[in-house]
């Protein structure tokens, strides 16, 4: 029997399968935990309201905060297991964090529907990310095509959720999206500081083709953004594995 | 070479704790299962008091009822996390005394024995990434609730799980898996008569006194700078970024699951020998 055949054997032993189970909990507590709050921190009130997903600065915040740690998985991954699932793998329960955060908090103790709610998801740019990885076997490609993929596809693809919220109204004279009439009937503290906001810049004169200059923005950062999430999976989860703190 | 599925079965019970003969420890599965199962008990519970509690004497924290529901689980959660930290800490504090008297007799650790340490090593950090969990759920709560209602405490309905319950029980779980980690799998790192303090120890639970150490420089700016609310506020940053010191797990995982299986390999090659197969 080869060291492989083994190994393969050894790993359906009980003692490997109760350490499987201790490691499945740690990996999903901690990727929900680590993108989740990087979500809501970076992408927070963009991803928490449907009338704050807008054309200028959501496709642009959205992607990049949610690239950031995604990465990490997804690099050491490949790296130490050579699985092609770790970007999957921390989009998904980064998302299941913020669904279950939406649904038991946002609509379970506010009151706040739903629909007014939901978050973006980053799953389908996420396996695009790792397929890439996993064909090319190479950091360097897959940043320069997944990690612009990854901001590029952000928004068309989310636009499917956000279709619905962007059909004009018409209410007392004045012409709103849905999402704005929704945003207007549940206040909150930061909505008209954030209107005063949006409503400046000159990206507005660009009118239809403004989405498309911010989609290529968020792509070109996104392909940055890669490499600062490969830092950070190199500086506290590599490194730690060689350094030992010297006892005087 | 080849091995039995009795030499098998022999290493499982040690792992799961129904052969505890030599072990003096809770073992891992039980410590497992009882420590996920109350925790998420806790935070159930919790949530179900916010629910009951959350409107109806949340919205002043200047009533004697806001200090009787949500100032009386403050006290209760602290008391639980005491109890926790001083159980944790205290439980561990030695080296294991197999260990010692295997590695005077032999100069290193029994390799069946030492996977029950890498096997309760990880079930501390699966009871500590349900706290994680915990974080997650609050943190996002915690901006729901600031949307509807203008602070005027720190210890708002939606602070009192997140900053006094969950930060610091992740703190304290990560805190005990180090501890553990230190006391039991120190070689590991450092070779069996190696010195020095794994800078994986380290890093694990500073990502939980950060995100602790974090809540008084929030505190402090939202007191000073009138931030109500946007949860995008950059002083809210560093919560991720103390976030980002819990991918030193993988420091853990990948230094000691190669570990495990080597000693696996190991104690069904001696049983293999031992047993003439």
């Amino acid at each position: 029997m080869t060291r492989h055949e083994e190994l393969a054997k050894l790993g359906s032993h009980k003692s490997a399968r109760a350490l499987d189970i201790f490691l499945l909990l740690s990996l999903v507590g901690f990727f929900t935990v680590i993108p989740h709050v990087s979500r809501m921190l970076y992408m927070g009130d963009w991803d928490f309201w449907v009338d704050w997903k807008d054309k200028l600065w959501w496709p642009i915040v959205g992607p990049s905060g949610a690239l950031l740690v995604t990465v990490v998985g997804h690099y050491l991954a490949w790296q130490f297991l050579r699985l092609p699932l770790g970007a999957t793998f921390a989009a998904l329960f980064g998302l299941l964090g913020a669904w279950i955060s939406r649904v038991f908090s946002f609509y379970g103790l506010e009151f706040y529907p739903l629909n007014f709610v939901w978050p973006a998801t980053t799953i389908p740019m996420a396996m695009a990310l790792d397929l890439i990885l996993f064909w090319s076997r190479s950091f360097l490609v897959t940043s320069l095509t997944g990690g612009f993929l990854w901001g590029f596809l952000f928004y068309p693809i989310n636009w499917l959720m956000l279709m619905p919220f962007l059909q004009p109204v018409t209410l007392f004279g004045k012409t709103f999206t849905i999402a704005d009439l929704m945003g207007y009937y549940f206040i909150r503290p930061q909505t008209p500081e954030y209107l005063r906001r949006i409503d400046e810049g000159t990206l507005q004169a660009f009118l239809g083709q403004r989405i498309w200059i911010s989609v290529l923005m968020a792509g070109i950062a996104c392909t940055l953004m890669y490499w600062v999430g490969i830092g950070i999976a190199k500086l506290l989860a590599v490194l730690p594995m060689r350094k030992v703190l010297r006892q005087t | 070479m080849s091995f039995t599925d009795t030499s098998i079965s022999t290493q499982v019970d040690e792992v799961t704790g129904q052969d505890a003969s030599t072990e003096t420890e809770i073992p891992a599965m039980r410590f497992a299962v009882w420590g996920a199962s109350l925790g998420l008990l806790s935070l159930v519970l919790i949530r179900v008091w916010q629910g009951e509690w959350w409107f109806p004497v949340g919205l002043d924290a200047t009533t004697p009822e806001f200090a009787t529901y949500w100032l009386g689980l403050l006290y209760v959660e602290w008391i639980v996390l005491i109890i926790t930290a001083v159980v944790g800490f205290w439980s561990y504090r030695k080296p294991c005394t197999v260990c010692m008297s295997t590695r005077e007799k032999q100069g290193s650790i029994d390799p069946e024995h030492e996977n029950t340490h890498i096997a309760k090593l990880w079930a501390t950090v699966s009871v500590a990434a349900l706290f994680g969990f915990g974080v997650s759920y609050f943190a996002e709560q915690d901006a729901s609730w600031h949307q509807i209602v203008v602070r005027d405490t720190a210890f708002t309905p939606s602070h009192i799980p997140l900053f006094f319950y969950a930060f610091p029980m992740l703190l304290i779980m990560t805190g005990v898996s180090s501890w553990y980690a230190y006391n039991r799998l120190h070689h590991v790192y450092v070779g069996e008569n190696g010195k020095g303090i794994p800078i994986s120890y380290l890093l694990f639970p500073a990502g939980g006194w950060f995100l602790f150490a974090n809540v008084a420089f929030n505190e402090l700016g939202h007191s000073s700078w009138i931030t109500e609310e946007l949860f995008v506020q950059p002083f809210h940053f560093p919560f991720a970024w103390a976030t980002y010191f819990f991918f030193s797990g993988f420091a853990l995982l990948f230094k000691t699951v190669p570990r495990f299986y080597d000693n696996l390999l190991a104690f069904a090659e001696s049983k293999s020998v031992t047993s003439g197969v």
